[in-house]
């Protein structure tokens, strides 16, 4: 990372999650489906750690969309994964990220990227992001951007 | 910046307790996923999260049970639910020891709280798991090896609390 001044709230999300050993099928990987739990954890966590400030920690929202990329096994020797988290654009009720989950080792395993949507529970309708929501996320997103920017040159 | 993994469960974790009151207490983080519409942890969840808290007290690397982990079948499983847990209870609290060591089959129990209800209170879910050591091999029960039960046997005593 470089120097300077580093505002915690943009930087990309990053938790630490239990690996269980229900979690492993019989190839002794964990099993596809438990990608899809770990980065919904990863999602809850992220929302408690960054909308709480506008008590919006319980933010209603829903999945629009998963894309996975299975890039190597999570083996048995992770007790723990660790998922991040960044944001990639800001819609009107709908925003995208991309998580991706590390194996013990620190090592890439998987990547998704997902759409999420501010939800009413009571319409079942999307509705526009919470203004403190969106600047949260406007910010990180501006921030992912300059570092990918920056590491691409 | 990362947000570890906390495991305050809200009392002592690991083997606790004088020989002949031993047991062991593991924490389990509690995932979103385990509640169902009910807004608490799944019946089902629930064996899951206590399957997982024994694998610290039986099945690491290290300890002399280890060697089951290799072949350990449930032959009797019975849950009793008291209360309810929720996903704010966690990482919930399990204290496990043994009730039986036989030859091949031990009786475990174990005792479900959440991070805010002390041992002092009833728990919330009490199971009581008969397990035996199984051969993959054979597909038949073995017998438990000498270190495997004197290990299980300091965790022995019949009633809890």
């Amino acid at each position: 990372m470089s120097g300077g001044a580093q505002d915690p709230a943009v930087e990309p999300f990053r938790c630490t999650l239990q690996v269980r050993w229900a979690d492993f099928d019989q190839f002794g990987h964990v099993n596809n489906v438990k990608y899809i739990e770990y980065a919904q954890e990863a999602r809850i966590l992220f929302t408690r750690n960054r909308f709480s400030s506008f008590g919006l920690g319980n933010l209603p929202q829903v999945v629009r969309r998963t894309e996975i990329d299975h890039l190597r096994p999570v083996m048995r020797d992770s007790t723990t994964v660790d998922v991040e988290i960044e944001v990639i654009h800001v819609g009107t009720t709908s925003y995208e990220i991309r998580q991706t989950i590390y194996d013990s080792a620190g090592d890439v395993c998987c990547t998704l990227r997902v759409v999420m949507v501010a939800f009413d529970p009571s319409t079942s309708s999307s509705v526009e992001i919470p203004s403190g929501v969106r600047n949260v996320l406007e910010a990180a997103k501006q921030h992912a951007a300059i570092t990918e920017q920056g590491s691409g040159t | 910046m990362t947000e570890q993994l906390v495991l305050d469960a809200g009392g002592p974790l690991g083997i606790s307790g004088e020989p002949g009151r031993r047991v062991y207490t593991a924490a389990m983080p509690v995932r979103w996923s385990d509640q169902d519409l009910y807004h608490h942890v799944n019946h089902a969840r629930m064996i899951t999260l206590i399957e997982e808290a024994r694998i610290p007290w039986l099945f690491e690397d290290g300890i002399p049970t280890a060697t089951l982990a290799a072949g350990a079948v449930m032959t009797d499983l019975n849950v009793k639910y008291r209360g309810q847990v929720k996903h704010a209870d966690g990482p919930i609290r399990v204290r496990m020891w043994c009730e039986k060591v036989g030859g091949a089959l031990m009786i475990a129990r174990h005792e479900v709280r959440g991070r805010h209800t002390p041992d002092s209170e009833p728990p919330a879910v009490d199971c009581t798991a008969r397990i035996a050591a199984f051969d993959l091999q054979t597909q038949r029960p073995r017998r438990f090896t000498t270190a495997e039960r004197e290990y299980l046997l300091e965790f022995r005593h019949e009633a809890e609390s």
